[in-house]
């Protein structure tokens, strides 16, 4: 239940704070804690290398996994699917000619905190547009505390591909956040609701005037508000 | 007493559905939402006065909404019907029913809107608690038009609404209309601030003022009522907020009572009668907190709310039903809601309800305390 929001935290920390050097396997520890993977473990780490993926943060993630005492199995399961991701990753990025470590690992982390690949797909197709690595980290970030709150990705897919293409602030996307439950609770249709919020955006209008257009399109009457005053 | 006609009741609902099937034909964009809710309860004190009557609680609703819109404005139709039962007093069981259009006309920076709507309660039971045995049903029309003047960060709206209730088989038949402005402000991306204010009149034409003899006289009852109204809502994040409102009512009313003694429906000259002339005006002050939170798929919110209201001169009762001529009523509420909502899906929500209430008064017959509690599913279709 908390795997989500302490992946937006790790993330939006991954977004934020610049990536300041490398990570260092401490083997010794694997090799007492995990004796049995800990063969299988250093050939993955090889193979990225030679693959010139980041070894870095798959050695952050192995030292991640050894400090919350991971079950070994699990780790080696978890590194394997790290590794296949960040290999899926970075084809995708290939297509747009990105080859940074800062936007595969941005992706990569966000196809592991559970992005569908589809949806990977479209936010580095914006991001080739716009080569703005902060918006597209932040409309991932969108993307998953929507997910959170039982929105599908495909629903607030528009909307995403808005904030990736904009500057908009943490308080402004919280803001878009909250204009997407006030429709859902004046029972308007989620697709429509996002509709009109994305159309509102786009045209420049502010968050009060999409606040009450949403009220205009309200279904039903409210129990109480402006509809009995 | 007047005898219900039933099958008038059943031919206006007939009528409803009939115009509600042909709107689509001429809004050939709608959009139509469906809605049914579902739910059962208990409460310790269904009238919330010193009787303390507890039942157990049922409703049943659907609602249809059909609605078109375009850049020059929308159309708006909706539908509902349903039942609500308190099984422990049969003659609070009712059958609900309600339509009603509005059109809206988009302006350059606003939108103007005429509306109407008519509503129906059956109540099939006579009402047992009154003398004269009769039941509640009624039927209710209002109009509305409303004006809003749309600002970057607010808005603007003045509305007129006018409407008649009509008791078969009871005497408060009236027309009220009232005049209200609206402003709402956003002070920053996630604080709105709205102040209202209205002025209203409500008139019966079956009820009178009496004489100090407790003759009628000529003109019916008359209630100028005037409120207003302050709100501020503030979303800490997207899923966390707060309201706070706080309001005014003042109700001038020329009712007045004769008064035919302690537990006496009917006058018996026994000399514990007693006249009041100023019976229903009074003040009333409330305010109200709300809080609300959403983590996943649980939505939860807490509302506590205060409210007092002082009568000019109605005298507080006894609970032996002797008046106190001395002073004037005065009551104070608080009341307490605890809400949770789990969402199983997009368009299936599970809501819970928890709230209980005690009144304070210096009439002992309103003083009372309840609590309730209901559980209910609504879907959305």
């Amino acid at each position: 239940m908390h795997r989500v929001p302490v992946t937006l935290v790790i993330l939006a920390g991954l977004i934020l704070i610049p990536s300041g050097g490398w990570a260092i396997l401490d083997s010794g520890r694997l090799a007492s804690l995990c004796p049995a993977q800990a063969g299988r473990l250093q050939t993955i780490l090889e193979a990225a290398g030679r693959a010139g993926l980041p070894m870095s943060h798959l050695e952050t993630r192995i030292n991640e996994g050894l400090l919350r005492r991971v079950p070994c199995q699990r780790l080696l399961e978890a590194i394997e699917k790290e590794y296949a991701t960040l290999v899926e990753t970075r084809t995708l990025l290939a297509s747009i000619h990105d080859t940074s470590h800062q936007a595969l690992i941005l992706f990569a982390n966000l196809r592991s905190s559970g992005l569908t690949q589809s949806s990977i797909i479209s936010l580095i197709a914006v991001y080739g547009q716009t080569r703005n690595i902060s918006s597209a980290g932040s409309a991932g970030l969108f993307l998953l505390s929507m997910k959170e709150l039982n929105w599908s990705e495909t629903q607030v897919m528009p909307l995403a591909e808005l904030i990736a293409t904009s500057s908009w602030t943490a308080g402004q996307r919280e803001a878009i956040r909250q204009l997407l439950l006030y429709g859902a609770s004046l029972d308007i249709e989620r697709g429509q609701t996002v509709s009109l919020v994305r159309s509102g955006l786009v045209s420049g209008r502010s968050f009060h005037q999409i606040r009450r257009n949403l009220l205009d399109r309200k279904p039903f009457r409210l129990e109480s508000g402006p509809d009995r005053r | 007493m007047v005898v219900m006609n039933k099958p008038r009741h059943h031919r206006a609902l007939w009528v409803c559905l009939l115009i509600l099937l042909a709107a689509p034909t001429w809004a050939p964009s709608s959009e139509m939402s469906g809605m049914l809710s579902i739910g059962s309860g208990w409460t310790s004190n269904h009238y919330e006065d010193a009787s303390g009557s507890p039942t157990l609680l049922g409703d049943l609703m659907a609602q249809l909404a059909i609605q078109s819109a375009t850049e020059s404005g929308h159309t708006h139709w909706r539908f509902s019907a349903g039942a609500r039962g308190a099984f422990a007093l049969k003659d609070e069981n009712a059958i609900l029913a309600s339509l009603s259009w509005e059109q809206g006309f988009r302006l350059d920076q606003g939108l103007f809107v005429l509306g109407a709507e008519i509503d129906h309660d059956y109540i099939p039971k006579k009402d047992r608690r009154n003398y004269d045995d009769a039941s509640w049903t009624r039927f209710g029309g209002q109009g509305y038009a409303s004006l809003r003047l749309d600002g970057e960060e607010s808005s603007l709206t003045f509305r007129y609404q006018a409407g008649y209730d009509a008791f078969p088989d009871h005497d408060p038949d009236a027309f009220t209309h009232s005049l209200s402005g609206r402003y709402a402000i956003g002070l920053e991306i996630s604080t709105i601030l709205t102040a209202r204010i209205g002025a209203g009149q409500t008139l019966y034409n079956e009820r009178h003022p009496v004489d100090p003899a407790g003759s009628p006289l000529s003109g019916g009852v008359q209630e100028l009522f005037v409120e207003s109204g302050l709100e501020l809502e503030h979303w800490f994040s997207a899923t966390t907020g707060l309201t706070l409102e706080a309001g005014f009512l003042r109700r001038a009313s020329n009712a007045s009572l004769y008064f035919c003694g302690p537990g006496e429906t009917v006058l018996l000259v026994d000399g514990d009668e007693a006249f009041f002339d100023d019976f229903d005006s009074f003040s009333d002050w409330h305010s109200r907190a709300g809080f609300t939170h959403r983590t996943g798929m649980v939505r939860t919110g807490l509302e506590i709310g205060i409210r007092q209201r002082v009568y000019d001169a109605r005298p507080p009762f006894a609970r032996n039903d002797t008046p106190d001529v001395s002073g004037s009523c005065s009551t104070l509420r608080l009341d307490l809601g605890l809400s949770l909502g789990l969402e199983l899906s997009e368009t299936c929500l599970v809501e819970s309800l928890l709230q209980g209430f005690t009144i304070t008064s210096n009439d002992e017959k309103l003083e009372s305390t309840g609590f309730g509690f209901r559980l209910g599913l609504r879907i959305l279709l």
